[in-house]
């Protein structure tokens, strides 16, 4: 059910397949390791100790949580930063708190818009292509890469000051509209029952 | 006497116990003046913009529109600053253009509806209101020089400082801001290598040599002779 739901969400908000594949990579090295210890896991008696039985435990964590990050990635995806940032001021939380994770999001794409001008000048001044090449290349990082990101960072952060972004205080003064209270009633409404389903399940 | 920027013996550093970038400077800029500052690379324009806001610590006196520069009266400083940075994508920190501008007013207290009208009719001046949906990662370098020129000039400030302002546009660009530019009635110290669009905008002329003030003069052919010197 949680494979299927994902495909549904993953296909309806139209993730390229690049990402897709990205987000794979992503969610085996994230939770590959839970696996690590399942050779020592005891499975239970009634399993009659099949092998594949002590996986169960790691795979349903790596399960769930690959459907989590495909889930977060596939929806944000379709938005636009615009888009993003309506909603987040429009959400019941701190001001400052919207504002903080709004920059976070917003600086990290201008950071990843710049990585790719750094890549694909590296291309450019002919830096050869494969796997083994990035290897060798990844001791040059930190001088290229990290020292300009923070070069930025200390700009964005003197821009910042001079434009009086300081983080605003108090909840959102954004008006709400009956669709965003009706979203976010159906929200709480989908946690409290998942949280009802899994007390029954327990019990 | 009014004044819109006086730095008065001022020196800088960006760090405790480096070398000065900005030696004992001493600088009047009257409420409507537009002034040059010209320079080689690394000559010390941008930091002497920089210790006029604060950003960068300074020994000696700044004052802009007769405040004194300190901790306290920064922020109002600020306020009544437009500043274009060298590179503009820093200075943009909002997901569309029109957002980014309207922000400068909203801060200043002015009703979300209101800062957008105004924020629109200041792209319709600078000729980009198509812009205004824009996301600014989508722009060209010279598109996003004059959404963060909007963003300076929206809120009408008494003092703009603007570091290269006319770097990355296009010859015609260069000439509809430079009439933009006297059109405006702020006082301008404008950092550039452009001497060109100088002579177009500015009516006074400083040189930076090494961190000190090597000329200050009205007459650009003054400056033209003096640069050609410093090239050789």
């Amino acid at each position: 059910m949680i494979i299927g739901t994902v495909l549904i969400w993953v296909a309806f908000c139209g993730i390229p397949l690049k990402r897709l594949a990205g987000l794979s990579l992503y969610s085996i090295a994230l939770f590959l390791p839970c696996f690590l210890v399942s050779p020592w896991l005891e499975p239970h008696p009634s399993l009659n100790g099949y092998w594949f039985a002590t996986a169960g435990v790691p795979l349903e964590i790596g399960l769930r949580g690959a459907a989590c990050i495909f889930i977060c990635a596939a929806t944000v995806a379709s938005l636009d930063l615009a888009e993003f940032n309506m909603g987040l001021v429009r959400l019941p939380i701190p001001r400052a708190v919207a504002g903080l994770i709004f920059q976070i999001v917003h600086q990290t794409a201008m950071l990843t818009d710049e990585s790719t001008r750094i890549a694909s000048a590296l291309r450019l001044r002919g830096m050869p292509r494969g796997f083994m090449m990035n290897l060798k290349f990844l001791p040059a990082l930190p001088t290229i890469w990290l020292l300009r990101i923070i070069n930025r960072a200390e700009r964005i952060a003197a821009a910042m000051a001079l434009r009086g972004f300081e983080l605003p205080q108090g909840s959102s003064c954004e008006p709400r509209s009956w669709l965003d209270a009706a979203a976010l009633a159906a929200a709480f409404l989908l946690l409290g029952a998942s949280l009802t389903l899994r007390c029954l399940e327990n019990s | 006497m009014n004044s819109a920027l006086t730095y008065h013996n001022v020196s800088a550093r960006y760090r405790p116990g480096d070398t000065a970038v900005i030696k004992d400077i001493s600088l009047d800029i009257a409420p409507g003046e537009r002034v040059a500052l010209l320079g080689l690379n690394g000559s010390g324009k941008t930091t002497l913009l920089y210790a006029a806001v604060g950003l960068i610590p300074f020994e000696g006196d700044i004052s802009v529109c007769n405040v004194p520069l300190s901790k306290v009266s920064e922020r109002a400083i600020r306020d009544n600053t437009g500043f274009l940075f060298n590179i503009p994508d820093d200075q943009i920190l909002f997901p569309s253009v029109v957002d980014d501008i309207a922000f400068t007013l909203e801060r200043r207290g002015i009703s979300r509806v209101e800062a957008h009208r105004k924020a629109l009719s200041m792209l319709h001046r600078l000729g980009i209101e198509k812009l205004a949906d824009s996301s600014p990662h989508r722009l060209s370098h010279g598109q996003i020089q004059r959404v963060a020129l909007a963003g300076a000039l929206v809120s009408d400030p008494p003092l703009l400082l603007l570091d290269e302002p006319s770097a990355a546009l296009d010859p015609v660009g260069r000439e509809e801001l430079s009439k933009l530019l006297v059109a405006e009635d702020a006082a301008m110290l404008i950092a550039t290598h452009d001497l060109d669009f100088a002579r177009r905008v500015c009516t006074r002329f400083v040189v930076l040599v090494d961190g000190v003030i090597a000329a200050d003069v009205v007459d650009p052919e003054c400056v033209n002779q003096y640069w050609i010197q410093r090239e050789r």
